[in-house]
């Protein structure tokens, strides 16, 4: 288990982390969403033990991770732009790896390649972006890693390669308990491929939870009524938004499905339609509560 | 605990990232020395050495400037790319392992190109049947480029490690390697050349020991060397220790700043706002200082302001120009040119800071040994070149004394030279006439070596004093050995009769029992006796034994009556001839 | 066999759920049979794998699985008889399905013509 413990980090005294708490359980796949500049990155690589924190630790099973090769030997960290020990060749690199990490597996690598099929004799600068993100993922994996950080590794991916990433992260979980970290600033990228979601905004943690659990406990209502609408009926719902189109109420409620719907009836609509959250959707209304928004601004578009 | 500062697989690693430059630097030098020991085969004659020092060597220099550089520079190239410095800070390694092993694999390939190049020349000059005296300075010149290129490199490492752009990096490796040994070269120049009886004497120190040579920095050295000195320059031991003391505290500080580097320094120009402005001071100072010291040094000596001012704007408007191009290029940012404005305030202060330290070194030395209260003692020597009319024993011991150094104690005589000093410091030269004395300043923990022609006043009342000591009358008795030797007279032959002045015209031995009879009857005379006999110069039939030396030639008179067992053998020799 | 829809609203280890159910409902699935692996079920739907086992976490604590450490998931015997008690609890959901049908002027004869149809198409199924 990761954890991170009032955690702060600034550049050039701008705070880009402020009092992060944060707790990643092994074996899950945690994706890290947020706008842009929310610090994603900066969160990635101050667990990856590549920058240190200003304040508050870090640690990874109760060792810290800053400057502890024991703990580092465990994590493998994937950027958003891959690097390359050498750009002669997969093969290269995995040579560079084998020297570099104790725990590299050169033949798990040189077989993923081929499964992947890349050319591991090939130079990397002549493979395409997403082949270069497959080689540098590849690398990673077979570091034999318990922690797998990936910086925006899926962001823009084609479906197949999207796929073939998503299996192939999935069989490190599933083979070696593995627990693996994705970022992106999309979170349609992310509801497919992990299981937990941490939402930064501004350099904080603004949710944190299952991804099933905000699909199972936030639902988006159409609502409408012959008679005027009695605002007692709503009494006793967890409303987090509230508009109105003529005479339909379109209502953002927290809470169970059973419980919400039955409440609903109650009221005797005349018109109900209850709809799960889509996670983009949770994550516009979320980032709304902390004034961030997608509404065009006096002037012109955020 | 070994497995935290050092990891095998980091060194391989540095290495496999060196492989490429480590063969082309060989390989330019093997075909290099190829290509030139054919060329000079078919030319001949100038296979061996010409004015500028080994032809065949011409590769070491290419490599301490632009090999080592780029090795060091290849080596910690990861911290100037975020993707590579994110790659090497991810790794299951403490920053000191990084730091160590990848500086062994940098020292390890600078060894191993110039061993292949040291194998390749010497197998180049094996081939010409070259002589001891070139494999040796080889061998010297192999080694000083071994050293000159981990001085080099050091640099690089120094400047890698506080920065995270290349740009910065070359800027600051470059103020690195030049601008210390240049600042005190001037400072030092300037101070003893505004200094008249400091500077009359050859070049000196500021710590006031002589012979420690003007530039200490073994790269600068060599360049040097290369370019119009002689290769036997690099026999020096004082800038070779120097280079190593400070190439390893190069790369302490190197170490130290790695260690606790900020890893998103990677791609800027430096970890923080701070060090990016004490960057900036640092490029600037490199030139202002010299224009400081120029113009500072143009007020002491009250020069035409024409004399020195062209240059001191010319060096101040590069100072300020440098400050804000560096600004501009490493951030990228126009607008940072107007945000470092106010630190170019710190330039100017430690320009007055400097130009006041500088006032102070020169007062300091200016004044040194003007004060007879502060002298604890001084002790006059003659030159080398000391050429004063030597026509008898009586001055040559004078001269020895000199030579070997008299301490004064005469506290007139202390007085007087401390005012001439202050004379000739002020007015320049006090005399040109009388002789060339150089004297040794004690004053409270330093001593130091000033230089005149003293008044011939002074020098009667130097000479009275010494020829009251017994130093003085021991010289005095001494009748040299006809052989050179270390004895302080550097006497060149003997001749008996002042017509017949050749060397050795007697033969050794006949001499020598002339020199043996002599010295046994001067043992036990009197030492004033002795010398008014010399000064009577009283000699029967003109017999004389005589010297030549240094100073000029010297005759001792030989009398039946004062010396009779050295008159006979000499008369002996005389006859038989 | 499964057929879940990765970027539904609907949550994935819910369509796991369902559709496991369906899958005993119809008989595809047999008392005793044992489920796809985790591993294999994650894969094959490009699913996170600790989705999947949170499904069949709640599929065992509502006893229409059992998982036999080591072995796997099994259908058990009881499972068709839950799903069926479960389903019952869902006929509200009809009858406001009807109550909103009737508003919108469609007569009751109609909405039990429609469920007649259903009832038929099982029955030819049953047959076939």
């Amino acid at each position: 288990m990761i954890t991170l413990k009032n955690v702060t980090k600034s550049f050039d005294n701008k705070a880009v982390l402020s009092d992060i708490d944060l707790e990643i359980k092994n074996g899950s796949v945690y994706g890290i969403a947020g706008s842009n500049g929310a610090g994603k990155s900066t969160l990635l690589r101050l667990i990856a033990g590549i920058y240190k924190p200003d304040k508050g630790e870090i640690t990874a099973d109760k060792a810290p991770v800053w400057e502890n090769p024991a703990v580092k030997g465990r994590i493998a960290f994937v950027p958003e732009e891959p690097y390359f020990p050498s750009v002669v060749s997969i093969k290269s690199s995995a040579e560079s790896y084998k020297l570099l990490y104790p725990s590299f597996d050169f033949d798990k690598c040189l077989t993923l390649a081929m499964d992947s099929g890349l050319d591991y004799r090939k130079p990397v600068s002549s493979f395409s972006k997403g082949m270069k993100r497959q080689a540098a993922l590849i690398l990673a994996l077979s570091q034999n890693a318990d922690y797998l950080f990936f910086d925006e590794t899926f962001d823009g991916l084609d479906p197949v390669m999207r796929t073939r990433f998503k299996n192939l992260i999935n069989e490190e979980v599933i083979s070696r308990g593995a627990t693996a970290v994705v970022t992106s600033h999309s979170l349609r990228e992310l509801e497919d491929v992990c299981d937990e979601l941490v939402i930064l905004h501004n350099g904080s943690v603004v949710y944190e939870n299952a991804v099933d659990m905000i699909k199972s406990s936030y639902f988006k209502v159409q609502i409408a009524y012959d008679g005027p609408k009695r605002e007692e009926d709503f009494e006793g719902l967890e409303i987090l938004d509230k508009s109105k189109n003529n005479s339909v109420f379109e209502l953002i409620i927290k809470g169970g499905r059973a419980e919400v719907t039955e409440k609903l009836r109650a009221t005797e609509p005349a018109l109900l339609d209850i709809m799960p959250l889509s996670l983009e959707e949770f994550f516009v209304y979320e980032l709304k509560t902390q004034g961030y928004t997608a509404e065009p601004v006096k002037g012109g578009l955020r | 605990m070994k497995k935290n500062i050092w990891s095998k697989g980091l060194y391989l690693e540095g290495l496999r990232r060196l492989r490429g430059l480590m063969i082309t630097f060989s390989a330019l030098t093997i075909v290099f020395v190829v290509a030139f020991s054919v060329i000079l085969r078919i030319v001949g004659g100038l296979y061996g050495r010409g004015t500028s020092g080994l032809y065949l060597t011409w590769p070491y220099l290419i490599f301490v400037f632009i090999g080592a550089p780029a090795f060091a520079f290849k080596t910690f190239s990861f911290l100037n790319k975020r993707g590579s410095s994110d790659f090497f800070h991810a790794l299951p390694y403490t920053r000191s392992c990084i730091f160590l092993s990848l500086l062994t694999s940098l020292i390890t390939g600078i060894a191993a190109v110039t061993a292949i190049s040291g194998a390749a020349i010497f197998t180049a000059y094996a081939f010409s049947g070259a002589g001891a005296d070139t494999v040796r300075e080889v061998a010297i010149f192999t080694f000083c480029s071994f050293v000159s290129s981990l001085f080099t490199a050091s640099i690089v490492v120094l400047s890698s490690s506080v920065s995270g752009s290349v740009f910065t990096e070359l800027v600051l490796s470059g103020v690195i390697l030049i601008f210390p040994q240049v600042i005190t070269y001037v400072f030092n120049n300037f101070v003893y050349s505004s200094v008249y009886t400091a500077s009359g004497g050859g070049q000196y120190n500021l710590a006031g020991s002589m012979n420690v040579p003007d530039f200490n920095n073994l790269p600068l050295r060599l360049f040097l060397s290369y370019v119009g000195g002689s290769a036997e320059d690099m026999t020096e031991p004082f800038p070779l220790i120097y280079s190593a003391v400070v190439c390893v505290l190069y790369l302490v500080g190197a170490y130290l700043l790695f260690r606790f580097r900020k890893s998103e320094t990677a791609e800027r120009s430096a970890p923080s706002l701070k060090v990016q402005a004490v960057f900036r001071v640092i490029l600037a100072c490199a030139f202002s200082f010299i224009g400081t010291l120029e113009l500072i040094r143009g007020i002491i000596d009250g020069s035409y302001v024409y004399n020195y001012l062209p240059t001191v704007i010319i060096l101040y408007t590069i100072a300020a120009i440098a400050y804000f191009i560096f600004e501009l290029i490493s951030t990228k940012g126009k607008r940072n040119i107007f945000k470092a404005l106010p630190v170019f305030g710190i330039v100017i202060a430690l320009n007055i800071a400097f130009a006041g330290l500088f006032y102070g070194v020169h007062s300091y030395e200016y004044s040194f040994g003007t004060k007879p209260e502060q002298v604890n003692s001084i002790t006059v020597y003659a030159y080398n070149s000391y050429s004063g009319s030597v026509k008898s024993l009586t001055d040559t011991a004078y001269c020895a004394c000199l030579r070997e150094g008299y301490k004064i104690n005469g506290e007139d005589t202390v007085n007087d030279i401390c005012n001439n000093i202050a004379y000739a410091n002020e007015h320049g030269s006090r005399s040109s006439a009388g002789n060339y004395m150089r004297f040794n300043i004690k004053s409270g923990p330093m001593t130091k070596q000033r230089s005149l022609n003293i008044l011939t006043s002074l020098e009667t009342k130097i000479k009275a004093e010494i020829k009251q000591s017994e130093k003085y009358k021991k010289y005095l008795k001494l009748i040299p050995s006809q052989i050179e030797d270390k004895d302080p007279y550097e006497f060149v032959g003997i001749s008996l009769n002042e017509k017949d002045v050749k060397k050795n015209a007697y033969g050794y031995e006949k001499i020598e029992k002339v020199l043996y009879a002599l010295r046994a009857e001067v043992k036990d005379a009197d030492a004033d006796e002795w010398e008014s006999y010399l000064k009577s110069n009283g000699a029967e039939n003109d017999v004389y034994v005589q010297y030549y030396t240094s100073f000029g030639y010297l005759k001792i008179p030989l009398s039946e009556t004062y010396t009779p067992n050295a008159y006979s053998a000499a008369m002996e020799a005389l006859e038989k001839n | 066999m499964y057929q879940i829809d990765l970027l539904s609203r609907v949550p994935i280890y819910e369509q796991i759920i369902t559709q496991t159910k369906k899958l005993i409902a119809a008989g595809v699935l047999k008392p005793g049979e044992a489920l796809p692996s985790v591993r294999s079920l994650s894969m094959s739907l490009h699913a996170n794998p600790n989705t999947v086992a949170r499904a069949f976490t709640e599929l065992d604590r509502e006893g229409v699985i059992c998982t036999v450490q080591g072995k796997g998931c099994f259908v058990t015997e009881a499972a068709k008889q839950i799903i069926k008690k479960k389903s019952k609890e869902r006929l509200s959901d009809v009858s406001a399905l009807c109550r909103e049908l009737i508003a919108a002027g469609i007569t009751k004869d109609e909405i039990i013509a429609e469920i007649n149809k259903i009832n038929t198409d099982a029955q030819k199924k049953g047959e076939n």
